[in-house]
């Protein structure tokens, strides 16, 4: 039997460093807590995997203190709070769950890091709803892929090599005759060469105005007359040579993701795509997909949606679910002082800190360990307690950017410290019983 | 501890006790014959009132991607729905997509104690069971949705070995933590990707060269040759499409004498006659049911009002998406194994052809003879919120009450439904069956849905009324597992239930040729899409209950 000191050779490892959860790494662990990727990483799995092993003491303002008293801190904040705000919420399924129940028994708001990002895609889904698709689709399906306004590989780096050019493909034609598409200008199109040697095609137009490209595409696409003959800095007749390939697409897709779009009110320029989606689908088949869900947005908003109905963004102050998207967002209640302390949860990174808003409001930060705060930049908690990263120091879930899979993560080390799920029924129990 | 409900007037099919007045013994939760000498702890003094099992429905779409997809869809049904928290339960939102602590306190006011996801995606299993892990109360489990995935459909249009199509069906029940296995459209989902439209019972789809006839063909005799207990449960083709009822007559009559559970059958059972071109064919397919007696059915029976409908069936939600109403929709294509399309959707009395909808499901009730072969659904969300229930209960036990709703209803519809003429009501005999006995014994549930000796103590006790809604939607007692959980319609204690699978044996060299496709194909390791129960946090809220195999027919 093999202990979680001894070193070990872990295959299948899911990475929980950014929404596509690639779970296919080797990742070795060498003496108690060394980490190092060996296999089918990126850059953001060796920084989050490869981590030296943390610091992890609570902290009472900045001197060091006991889980406990920590933990009596915490609950003593909360205790008089009439409405807190749970943000960050960067952690496992778990502690998502944890968050909830917390917040749904003290009567606190929840949302999560990237929020505003993923409200580009929600209020989309509340006001129209849209056709999707999922990762495995687009491997083995797609001949034709548009990324709008997004390289993905800038923040999803392994985005092509799992997706768009697979070593096989169930379709084998589609993915032989597969092309890319760039709308817009300034993103990294080299992973959009195709093994073979195929170019993509780029329409460099201004990304600040990708919504008026896909305006144009769809006018185009209906044949209503049009009389710019430029959109976004690009001739209307790149846009119409795109139309004719979109309408000879046997599955094509749309990528964006949503916090690379540029636009005030982004849901308008995501809803104008899924929108052109729909009009595709009328005669032949076409499906959106978004790239998000790093620190596990989606886990936390699958999560909030099945047990308050909401997808985040949602206040139990009054005893009952109630959400808003505007109303709820963590900086604004923030700004406003209609919260009256913080709960910062960051478990996957210790860079994912409080935001500058928190300045004055009492918080309490449930942090990857060794994160620190420089008084220049971070406002100093009143309570920190270091809590395990998911995926590394102990096992969960975590949801993909698709929102279809959730891949298991495990503990492939042994740090003894708390989940998030844990420090948060500590924190509850506390509350409840006064020990 | 050991319990006593004492006097009351039991309803227990499995063992043909009908009202008889009878002492029922809990030990520990379980039913038990005599205590002997034994002195209770506790008695309920329950004398004059009905005695049943917990009921069971075996089609609720209580979990899942597509039921989260419906909620955030429609944040206005949480606004209108709203259960506060309590020192005991957890707040919650919603009725026809209701949350997931509220769907377990709700089935269990009623006097529910298990329901089971019909739908469930392979590669969203771990997100279903993750969900149904925050249901209190009640069992639960899942149907896991093959025959619309690609390594299945390319097994059958490379005619590989039937064993290795039943291994694989095996081993996907046992690695998504299954009940039963479900088809949706069998090969119609599928074809949708491919631009298909519409996929009829002995029509090939462009790519593979399948018909919807020959995947169901495989999937039954897959089942029946690994013995589960639960028949392959088919949403059949052409679901809503007026006429469909000679592709569900045809479905049946193909079953080639296997078990098959025709799910929602209501909206299979549709003729293409009369001015409007929709009509009733509840009597062909009622004559169909009560002559094949390896077909089971549920109903899932619509109700007035708005709700909307999630399905794994996109072909044909894409179809009907312009009748969302409100008019915003969804429709995904799933990971080479699957599809969903949410639609919502108000069901209007004054519509032609939603009223006949009701009508024909209520017929087809009224019109099957035999209540173990029939079940109790709405297919929650889809015809109807489950919280109906004990209305639809109403309609079926009281001939004037579904008369007089009749006459709210489009009066053209009404007029050519021949509902008003049927005379049947049910007992309270037939509503333990379809609801408590029947279910359990289809799902191979041996220690539930009765009230012998070894049965789980699960409970239901309610005042008799000649309201027969009022008397199910607040039973007196609910007893889960011999703990009292509700009161009156009111939730007295939030225990948690098991989940029901069952884990057929297969041949391990399946699992070769599966790692190779995940790798190659799906995009994910084998070893990450299998749930295991370790994943999950111990803290009982995911307890699997291992039900055994038949003996099945495998060489």
């Amino acid at each position: 039997m093999t202990t979680t000191a001894d070193p070990h050779i872990f295959k299948d490892v899911a990475c929980p460093f950014c929404g596509l959860c690639c779970d296919d790494l080797t990742v070795e662990r060498s003496g108690a807590q060394r980490l190092m990727v060996r296999a089918n990483g990126c850059a953001l799995a060796r920084r989050g995997f490869e981590k030296a092993p943390p610091r992890a003491t609570p902290l009472i303002g900045s001197k060091p203190a006991a889980f406990k008293e920590a933990v009596a801190h915490a609950a003593d904040i909360l205790k008089g709070c009439s409405q807190p705000l749970f943000g960050g919420m960067a952690t496992d399924i778990s502690g998502a769950k944890a968050v909830l129940q917390l917040a749904d028994g003290i009567g606190g708001v929840v949302d999560h890091a990237a929020s505003d990002a993923l409200f580009n895609n929600l209020l989309v889904l509340q006001d129209g709803g849209w056709m999707m698709t999922t990762m495995a689709e687009i491997r083995n399906r797609a001949d034709l892929i548009i990324f709008a306004g997004t390289d993905a590989v800038s923040n999803y780096p392994r985005f092509f090599e799992r997706c768009v050019w697979p070593k096989k493909a169930l379709f084998a034609p589609r993915l032989r005759n597969r092309e890319v598409v760039y709308l817009g200008k300034g993103l990294d199109t080299k992973p959009g060469r195709s093994p073979a040697g195929r170019r993509p095609k780029v329409i460099a137009g201004d990304i600040r105005h990708l919504a008026d490209m896909i305006g144009a595409l769809r006018s185009l696409y209906h044949s209503r007359p049009l009389q710019a003959k430029q959109v976004a800095g690009v001739p209307v007749s790149q846009l119409a040579t795109l139309v004719e390939r979109i309408k000879k697409a046997r599955y094509g897709v749309f990528v964006w993701a949503a916090k690379e779009i540029k636009e005030a009110h982004g849901e308008l320029t995501v809803q104008a795509i899924c929108e052109f989606i729909k009009d595709i689908n009328e005669t032949s088949r076409f499906s959106g997909f978004s790239l998000g869900g790093n620190d596990n947005a989606l886990g936390a908003a699958q999560v909030c949606t099945w047990q308050s109905g909401f997808p985040l963004r949602t206040s139990f102050a009054t005893g009952h679910p109630v959400h808003d998207p505007i109303l709820y967002a963590s900086r604004r209640l923030m700004e406003s002082g209609e919260a009256d302390a913080l709960v910062w949860i960051s478990a996957f990174r210790k860079n994912l800190k409080p935001p500058g808003e928190s300045h004055g409001l009492p918080t309490i930060v449930l942090g990857a360990p060794g994160m620190t705060f420089p008084r220049k930049s971070v406002p100093t908690p009143e309570v920190y307690i270091p809590v395990a990263v998911p995926g590394i120091d102990h096992s969960g879930h975590f949801v993909r950017t698709d929102s279809v899979a959730s891949l298991p993560l495990r503990r492939l080390r042994e740090t003894g410290l708390p989940s998030t799920a844990d420090v948060l029924t500590a924190i509850e129990n506390h509350i409840k019983t006064g020990a | 501890m050991l319990i006593k409900l004492s006097g009351g007037k039991v309803f227990d099919p499995a063992h043909k006790v009908n009202g008889r007045k009878r002492d029922i013994f809990i030990r520990d939760g379980w039913i038990v014959t005599s205590p002997g000498g034994a002195k209770p702890d506790k008695v309920y003094d329950v004398a004059g009132k009905v005695v049943m099992a917990g009921a069971i429905d075996l089609h609720s779409h209580i979990a899942g991607g597509k039921g989260n997809i419906a909620r955030m869809l429609l944040p206005e049904e949480h606004r209108k729905f709203q259960a506060k928290r309590s020192r005991l339960t957890r707040s919650g939102s919603g009725e026809p997509t209701m949350t997931s602590f509220a769907t377990g306190y709700r089935y269990a006011e009623m006097g529910y104690t298990a329901a089971f996801e019909p739908a469930m995606v392979p590669v969203n299993a771990r997100q279903a069971h993750l969900e149904m892990a925050d249901v209190p109360i009640i069992d639960k489990g899942a149907y896991v949705m093959l025959g619309n995935d690609d390594f299945f459909l390319r097994m059958l249009a490379g005619k590989a070995d039937h064993k290795a199509i039943t291994d694989y069906v095996a081993w996907t029940m046992g690695a998504t933590q299954a009940l039963g296995v479900k088809v949706v459209n069998p090969g119609g989902i599928s074809a949708f990707k491919f631009n298909h439209r519409m996929l009829d019972l002995d029509q090939a789809d462009s790519h593979y060269g399948l018909t919807p006839r020959g995947i169901l063909h495989s999937l039954t005799r897959a089942l029946t040759d690994l013995g589960v207990p639960h028949p392959l449960h088919v949403h059949g083709c052409n679901l809503g499409v007026p006429g469909n009822m000679k592709t569900t007559l045809k479905t049946m009559a193909g079953s080639g004498g296997r078990p098959l559970h025709l799910t929602h059958i209501q909206f299979h059972a549709y003729g293409a006659e009369g001015d409007r071109r929709f009509s009733s064919g509840a009597a062909r397919i009622a004559e169909a049911i009560n002559t094949q007696k390896n077909i089971t059915v549920d109903v899932g029976q619509i109700m007035f009002g708005q709700t909307v409908t999630a399905s794994g069936d996109n072909m044909t939600q894409h179809r009907n998406a312009d009748l969302a109403s409100p008019h915003k929709w969804v429709c995904m294509d799933i990971d080479c194994q699957a599809g969903c399309g949410v639609v919502p959707f108000r069901y209007r009395e004054r519509s032609f052809v939603n009223a006949l909808q009701w009508a024909i499901g209520l017929e087809i009730f009224l019109l099957v003879n035999d209540p173990w072969r029939i079940f109790l659904t709405t297919d929650h969300p889809n015809g109807a919120p489950f919280t109906s229930y004990p209305h639809l209960i109403r309609l079926l036990m009281d001939r004037s009450f579904r008369n007089s709703m009749l006459d709210t209803l489009n009066k053209d519809a009404a007029a050519v439904s021949t509902l008003r003429s049927i005379k049947r009501e049910y007992s309270l005999y037939d509503i333990a069956v379809m609801t408590r006995a029947a279910p359990a014994r289809i799902l191979g549930l041996k220690n539930r849905g009765h009230l012998g000796p070894d049965a789980a103590a699960d409970i239901t006790v309610y005042t008799e009324h000649a309201n027969k809604e009022r008397m199910f939607e607040k039973p007196d007692y609910v007893f889960k597992d011999g703990e009292l959980v509700a009161r009156r319609g009111k939730i007295t204690n939030v225990t948690w239930g098991a989940t029901h699978v069952v884990r057929p044996e297969y041949h391990p060299g399946i699992e070769k040729k599966l790692k190779s496709h995940f790798e190659n194909y799906q995009g994910m390791s084998m070893e990450n899409f299998v749930i295991r129960e370790s994943d999950f946090p111990n803290d009982g809220r995911f307890r699997a209950q291992t039900h055994k195999c038949g003996k099945g027919r495998r060489a």
